[in-house]
């Protein structure tokens, strides 16, 4: 099995689970509406008795009042779908949503102004993106550079520091961390601006917008790295060091390999795999958090969404916010996925159990 | 296995943890925390749990402000939030008239001004027509008197109870800037806004030019007598529970929030529900994937294969925005919150425990065993999981901070059980209000804090335990 095969079949594994997902979402959601549904025709149709005609007609004939209540009434349930079987609504729904047809909005609203749903979200994905993806490779580098240092000089004092500040930010939560630098960095200090993307209104020119952007990333970034890199340099050090132990290693030092080389060359290239799987998790752990964080910063992302939607209940943006989240996190196991099988030569489906 | 065994490994357990400095910390936290979860009702009334959201039962306290123990640092002295009690009371009869005299005294010895000041008090009128009459003076520090207010107790219906509040802001604001304006000169006088001023710093200043301007009012300290008389016309009206608060700029020992509510109150009561989401859902994850993943080692071959798939695909469904969806959608109360948090996250335990699994099973004793004729059932429980325990208590240990964080997360959006308090729920009424912003960090920084020391205390405890029980980490 190549490297082809594997992929494909991580891939075809990661729209099986969004099916899944996103079926189970749209069977929760049917059966809720329902419910709500039905209220409302009862509703509507109580509103229509009320007509003049119509109830003349009924003071007439009482039989026909209650056939033309029932006639009504399937209409309107045939109109909303509610003849068919749960499933099968639930099944529906799903198909509409991996379609990206969300439907409408009900009070939300792009920044263009259109009310359709997957444009709202499309909207705020590519900002969710780019604050993550910028805080990951930060914290990559940081995280892996630190962890090499430490695992070199095992029992010193950075290595211990990084031991205890590894454990201490692991119960942090991310978003609580962004408030803090809030108040210290934009209250206290007024160094930084407290949130949103741009300033309002946003400078002209495309370099001054690009600057200005950057200046707005400066604290979300930050607070996702503090609260990670910790983590990520102590499992990088776990790693390498369970690789120094093994003979590979001793036989490089006895050959007389420079240390350097020893850490970098081998040691790097055989402790990739293992890093990078236990980094999946902690990557997808934090991008819940760094979601909640964005409601922090007011960033116009897919976590603010959330937040404006609950606030609202705003129903088919929050059914549709969690579809692209779960794309979203889906493809993010693909690219992990991706950079596992580029890093370990012995990649094949069913022989890594370790993911 | 019998109990004197249990004993003997429980002391070498113990043995070896003590050595655990950190796990020792953390036990201590762990500890702390726990005590505080069930002396909740002792340390705070247990009303709070139930009126967090009652805005009514707040009323009493100081809007937004920060802890007592900010004096400690700043030069200018703050006044604390005082509830006054009358010292004495004075019945008198004149003719059909009741006259009762309600003496409070307040020691003022602060830098500023507290910023108001409201008399509470119960009434039961029997003939709405004739209500009974306030009349509140104050003496102050330098012997001069003021009348602050005398008005009509104003009453709704007949018998009616009542709880009436007289405020400072609305009711004696005219009187106090007409007594000021015996002191300041005339063109001063006419320049001040009457919307700006804060009767109250009238009330607490030296009586001299400058006392209406806020940067040169200097602050009179002394003891102010408040006199409220109150004079009934009706022998079965009755007043009661009368008091006097003197709204003060810091509050208790974490302050108050933009609703009133005494943060430290919350923050204790907070501690109940994060212990318990935390453990509850932790237990319940690492029991659920260390039986499927001891399962799946023991059955092997295409079960194994099956079953581990299934979790893969639990495992890789997000869990915050199927959360997010299904609490809005039910409004879960704390066990249902539990229940929902478990089910999608329990395969993380599953792959170490079936590879630990796939080991054991090939253990000359549960060959064994199985040469024995035991059943399937019997090996898991009685040979393979004792093997695993150890295992078991580090994974719980570690697993609990991820649900204190994710109960938290949820709570901060606004989701989760709403009948209490909790700490997410404290910092998600800290963003609404934009606490961040105003530098409210009384507001943010205690709850947080919570929930990281909490996280904290139970991944100290599981690193110990990793340490103590897998000799393999132990080199690491």
């Amino acid at each position: 099995m190549g490297f082809g095969r594997y992929i494909v079949v991580r891939i075809l594994n990661a729209i099986l689970v969004l099916v899944i997902a996103t079926f189970l979402v749209s069977l929760i959601f049917s059966s809720v509406a329902e419910k709500e549904l039905k209220a409302q025709i009862e509703e509507e149709l109580a509103a229509k008795m009320k007509d003049p005609e119509l109830l003349k007609v009924f003071s007439v004939n009482k039989t026909a009042r209650e056939i033309w209540y029932r006639t009504q009434k399937e209409i309107l349930y045939k109109r909303y779908g509610l003849d068919k079987p749960l499933l099968e609504r639930a099944i529906r729904r799903a198909l509409d949503q991996l379609k990206l047809n969300m439907g409408k909005s009900h009070t939300l609203r792009s920044a263009t102004g259109t009310s359709d749903v997957s444009r709202i979200i499309l909207e705020a994905l590519p900002r969710t993106i780019l604050l993550f993806t910028t805080a990951t490779i930060i914290v990559t580098i940081v995280g892996l550079l630190l962890g090499l240092k430490a695992a070199q000089k095992a029992g010193s004092m950075l290595d211990k520091s990084l031991s205890v500040f590894a454990l201490i930010t692991y119960s942090f939560p991310m978003w609580w961390v962004g408030m803090l630098l809030i108040i210290f960095f934009s209250y206290y200090l007024g160094l930084l601006p407290s949130g949103g993307m741009t300033s309002i209104p946003p400078p002209e020119g495309t370099l001054e917008r690009l600057l200005d952007i950057l200046y707005h990333v400066v604290l979300p970034v930050s607070t996702a790295v503090l609260v990670s890199f910790g983590g990520w340099a102590y499992t990088a050090r776990s790693v390498v060091l369970s690789q120094f132990q093994e003979d590979y290693v001793m036989a490089a030092r006895a050959k007389g390999v420079p240390e350097r080389k020893v850490l970098y060359k081998h040691v790097l290239r055989a402790s990739a795999p293992p890093i990078v799987t236990m980094m999946v998790f902690m990557l997808l752990g934090s991008l819940g958090g760094a979601m909640i964080s964005e409601i922090v910063f007011n960033w116009p992302g897919m976590g603010r969404l959330y937040w404006i939607a609950l606030a609202e209940h705003d129903v088919p943006v929050l059914l549709g916010n969690t579809t692209f989240s779960i794309i979203l996190y889906q493809a993010s196991l693909v690219v992990m996925d991706l950079i596992y099988g580029l890093l370990d030569p012995r990649v094949k489906v069913g022989a890594q159990v370790v993911v | 296995m019998r109990w004197v065994d249990l004993k003997a490994s429980l002391s070498d357990f113990w043995f070896e943890f003590r050595r655990e400095k950190s796990g020792l910390v953390g036990l201590g936290l762990l500890l702390f925390f726990i005590i505080i979860a069930i002396a909740a009702p002792l340390i705070v009334p247990s009303e709070v749990n139930t009126h967090w959201r009652d805005v009514t039962y707040w009323q009493n306290l100081p809007r937004a402000v920060p802890p007592e123990w900010v004096n400690l640092f700043s030069a200018k002295k703050k006044p604390p939030h005082a509830i006054l009690y009358p010292a004495k009371t004075d019945t008198r009869q004149i003719g059909n008239i009741v006259e009762v005299t309600y003496a409070f005294e307040y020691e003022f010895d602060y830098d500023i001004h507290p910023t108001d000041l409201m008399l509470l008090l119960s009434l039961n009128v029997s003939d709405p027509n004739t209500p009974p009459t306030l009349s509140l003076t104050v003496t102050r520090p330098d012997n001069r008197t003021i009348d602050l207010v005398a008005t009509k107790l104003a009453v709704t219906g007949v018998g009616g109870q009542n709880r009436l509040l007289i405020s400072s802001l609305k009711d004696f604001k005219s009187r106090l800037v007409g007594f000021a304006r015996e002191f300041e000169s005339e063109e001063v006088a006419a320049s001040v806004e009457y919307q700006l001023i804060d009767p109250l710093q009238i009330l607490f200043s030296k009586a001299q030019p400058g006392i209406m301007s806020a940067e040169q009012a200097e602050p009179l300290k002394g003891t102010y007598v408040f006199t409220a008389k109150i004079y009934s016309f009706n022998p079965q009206d009755t007043i009661s529970n009368v008091s006097l608060i003197v709204a003060g700029r810091v509050y208790g020992l974490l302050g108050t929030d933009t609703l009133r509510r005494d943060l430290f109150a919350g923050l204790v009561w907070g501690t109940r529900v994060s212990l318990a989401v935390g453990i509850v859902s932790s237990v319940l994850t690492t029991l659920i994937g260390v039986i499927y993943g001891v399962a799946s080692a023991y059955f092997g071959g295409w079960t194994d294969e099956a079953m581990q798939r299934i979790a893969e695909i639990v495992a890789s469904i997000p869990v915050l925005p199927l959360l997010i969806i299904i609490f809005e959608f039910y409004k879960p109360t704390i066990w249902p919150v539990i229940i929902l948090m478990t089910l999608f996250s329990w395969p993380g335990t599953t792959k170490v425990v079936r590879s630990m699994g796939f080991q054991l099973k090939e253990m000359p004793y549960v060959e064994a065993a199985r040469a024995l004729g035991a059943t399937g059932r019997w090996i898991i429980l009685r040979h393979m999981m004792p093997q695993i325990l150890p295992y078991v208590f580090a994974s719980i240990a570690l697993g609990v901070p991820g649900y204190v964080l994710l109960e938290a997360g949820l709570s901060f959006l606004g989701l989760g059980d709403v009948s209490r308090v909790t700490w997410g729920q404290i910092l998600h009424d800290a963003q609404n209000s934009a606490a961040t912003l105003h530098g409210m960090w009384w507001w943010v920084i205690p709850p947080g804090l919570a929930i990281a020391l909490m996280g904290l205390s139970f991944a100290l405890i599981g690193a110990a335990l990793n340490r103590i029980l897998s000799p393999k980490m132990k080199t690491l």
